[in-house]
């Protein structure tokens, strides 16, 4: 069965970007420009796997991974934080809001696409 | 002139002895100190004093006196009575007569004084005339002319009761006193010593001629005999006061050692200080170590107050006194209470009245506490207040001097501190940009990454390089921006505000504006409906006029028009920025104000820049309380002569809202 990944991030150079190169893996990819976007879409699109920026517009990326979190169906949901915070501190919140990953920008391709393929 | 030292110690160390022998109720040190003196010069007979100092000393003797130039006159007398002390010193200088004082008063009277010149005539046996001439630029107080009176008339005080009879006659810079006094009875054993001799010369002449008065010679020889004596006796005195003045010779060459030793430990403390400042760069580690010091020297109550960041002047730091000056931590001294000509000075003694209310609490009768006012570059940075172990320790000018080079430590010791604080400050927010600075590059280099990625999977570079080209493009937007950019995104929001008028700010860009206009031709036209005054950080707030202005610039075709009005009404100000342009679609207007989102993102033609400038401009201005609003299509009736209606020229309008 095809996966579906749910890509949330402000810029759209950079959700462009990744929808491209998952599309080259066969995964259905939904792109989310912010917080309340990424909440929506994860309701609409029911994602195996969610990459959520965390400096959105609207609503940041920590707000709706707790939002997420929240629903029960999407407790357990993979949801990788790909953002450019990378003190300390930030990461620390990420993981403390629920997220299963952290990645710190800026990542190759390859990176980014071995830790996803780790949790679908 | 005032200010030159021509006045010998001894002067005024006759006043004091005559204070403490007749008159115990005045306050020496008092006096001393208000003429500012210390009591130890006064002892000392190399030292001099000034006009000044003595005009100060007599105003104060008003303090305690009903009649202070009778003093004075009474202190002119009084010097004759230290030469009265030894019965064998006044027997002599009767033999040599009070006329003998006249006659030598101009030899010694320039270790006295530089400011007159004494002469003297003798008139007859009983009467003299003393010509005074006071030097160039010699002002001279009644009270100094009163106690040389005195001392005039007071020679005869020596073997009577009365003294001489003065008349003075005065002349420009000239003085003449004719003194005379009743001849005393002493003169007569100044006859009677030298009838001795004659009569011893003529017996020892008799009897060298006749044998028979022989027992002449007994006579002669109880005559010289007695002669000797006297002449011994005028040798001691002589020699008594050869011996007296190298006494105190020696005392003063001890004194003056004494106060080397002093001066050179103060210096010693003062260089520690000085040493704790240099290792310390935080107050509340130096402070505590001087007052350490302080109280090693017996001053083991000391509290320091300066002057804050808005030139209110708080408690800083306190020890040794208890606890009851917490209190004092919470309220504030305005610096035009204190004077910061004002020297150290004990604050029992003087004017408590002029000491803030609240830090009269400190006065009790425990103990005296000394006031110091730290100053730097000529105005008040704080004050300290000390207070010694003993109550009987001296306060004397050389340790005034030492707490006023104390003062002037503390006062670098501060002025050190807040520019290292401005150093820490501005360290921060280095830290904090080049965070910001690494963080706003990352995205643009993610995005690049993957483009790069993306070129090697599909191989394809038609396809691939425009993705690349505006990854790098983005990358440098974020460079350029990244002033703007640390202003908006990092945590340290310093905007620096001032007031301006609308008017102003829009004048000073009105030449740049023109200037980048005139590159698409576009007329540019500036209204002022309303001038107001806001608040703004003068820097951002132009940034984001011009980024507001550029856009419309580049998006209105060639020839176009651009109005700059600045209105206020409704309870709100505002500048509008209105364009002749294509007009910017309903889906769109939001998305504008995004990073990075250009038109041609969608549209086909480069316009050129980063797509920055729109959302810059956004942030400082919800930055500074307002907010920016976008209409597009313009209301045709409300631009009268603007070009519109056509279907490239919807026009758009730019609304800066500022609070009021």
């Amino acid at each position: 069965m095809e996966k579906t990944i749910l890509i949330v991030d402000d810029d759209a150079l950079i959700c462009n970007l990744l929808e491209k190169l998952f599309q080259r893996y066969q995964l259905k990819v939904i792109t989310a420009f912010d917080g309340i976007e990424a909440v929506a879409k994860t309701r609409e699109h029911d994602p195996d796997l969610i990459l959520l920026d965390i400096k959105m517009p609207k609503k940041d990326g920590l707000t709706a991974l707790s939002e997420i979190r929240a629903m029960p169906r999407y407790a357990k949901i993979p949801i990788i934080i790909l953002s450019a915070k990378d003190q300390l501190h930030e990461v620390r919140a990420g993981m403390d809001a629920g997220a299963t990953g952290y990645l710190r920008k800026p990542m190759t391709a390859k990176q980014i696409t071995d830790t996803v393929f780790e949790y679908i | 002139m005032i200010h030159d030292r021509i006045y010998n110690s001894i002067l005024l160390s006759n006043y004091v002895r005559m204070f403490r022998s007749k008159y115990p109720h005045v306050d020496i040190d008092d006096m001393l100190d208000y003429a500012g003196i210390d009591p130890r010069e006064v002892d000392d007979p190399f030292c001099w004093f000034t006009p000044a100092q003595h005009n100060r000393f007599h105003e104060r003797l008003s303090k305690y006196f009903n009649d202070p130039l009778a003093i004075c006159r009474e202190a002119g007398r009084f010097a004759y009575s230290d030469l009265a002390l030894n019965a064998f010193k006044k027997f002599s200088l009767r033999i040599f007569g009070i006329g003998v004082i006249y006659k030598n008063i101009g030899k010694y009277t320039p270790a006295v004084t530089k400011s007159t010149i004494f002469r003297s005539r003798k008139i007859s046996s009983n009467k003299y005339e003393v010509t005074v001439t006071r030097k160039d630029g010699v002002v001279e107080s009644e009270y100094i002319e009163q106690s040389r009176r005195g001392f005039l008339e007071g020679a005869p005080l020596l073997f009577s009761d009365k003294t001489a009879k003065i008349q003075a006659f005065e002349n420009g810079p000239e003085i003449k006193y004719i003194v005379s006094w009743d001849l005393p009875a002493s003169d007569l054993l100044f006859y009677f010593k030298y009838c001795l001799l004659s009569i011893g010369m003529i017996a020892g002449a008799v009897a060298y001629y006749h044998h028979q008065y022989r027992p002449a010679l007994s006579v002669v020889a109880a005559a010289v005999a007695l002669f000797m004596l006297t002449s011994y006796f005028q040798l001691r005195f002589k020699y008594k006061e050869v011996s007296t003045l190298y006494n105190i010779r020696e005392r003063s060459t001890e004194n003056l050692i004494n106060s080397i030793i002093e001066d050179f430990d103060s210096l010693k403390y003062i260089n520690e200080i000085g040493e704790i400042i240099l290792r310390h760069n935080n107050l509340d580690t130096i402070l505590p170590q001087t007052a350490d010091l302080l109280s090693k020297l017996y001053y083991p109550r000391i509290a320091i107050f300066i002057s804050d960041s808005a030139q209110k002047i708080r408690l800083r730091f306190s020890s040794g006194f208890k606890s009851r000056l917490d209190h004092l931590r919470s309220t504030v001294h305005k610096t035009n209470q204190i004077d910061p000509l004002c020297k150290p000075k004990l604050v029992t003694r003087l004017e408590s009245k002029s000491f803030p209310l609240e830090l009269q609490s400190l006065l009790t009768s425990e103990f005296p506490v000394i006031y110091v006012p730290i100053v730097y570059d000529q105005s008040i940075i704080g004050f300290m207040l000390i207070s010694p172990l003993h109550r009987t320790l001296p306060i004397d000018s050389r340790k005034i001097k030492f707490f006023q080079s104390i003062a002037s430590q503390i006062a670098l010791a501060v002025q050190k501190t807040s520019s290292f604080d401005h150093l820490l400050e501005s360290d921060k927010l280095k830290s904090a940009f080049i965070t910001t600075a690494s963080h706003e590059l990352k995205t643009p280099i993610q995005a690049l990454l993957l483009a790069l990625d993306d070129l090697e999977y599909s191989n394809d570079i038609i396809e691939s390089l425009p993705l690349l080209r505006t990854g790098v493009e983005r990358l440098a937007a974020v460079v350029d921006n990244i002033l703007d950019l640390n202003l908006i995104e990092s945590d340290n929001r310093s905007l620096e505000k001032q007031t301006t008028q609308i008017r102003r700010v829009i004048a000073s860009l009105k030449e740049e504006m023109l200037n980048y206009a005139s590159i698409y031709s576009h007329r540019v036209s500036f209204e002022v409906k309303n001038d107001f005054q806001f608040s703004c950080d003068l820097n951002y707030f132009q940034t984001c006029l011009l980024n507001l202005f550029i856009n419309s610039c580049k998006y209105t075709p060639k020839h176009g028009q651009i109005v700059i009005r600045a209105q206020s009404d409704v309870g709100e100000n505002s500048v509008d920025v209105i364009d002749n342009g294509a007009g910017i679609p309903k889906w769109a207007q939001e998305k504008v104000f995004f990073k990075f989102f250009q038109a041609d993102n969608i549209d086909s033609g480069k316009i050129g820049g980063c797509g920055l400038g729109l959302s810059i401009a956004k942030e400082i201005i919800q930055l500074h309380g307002g907010d920016i609003t976008l209409a597009s299509p313009l209301e045709s009736n409300e631009y009268a002569d603007m070009d519109l209606n056509t279907r490239d020229r919807l026009g758009s309008k730019f609304t800066i809202h500022l609070p009021r």
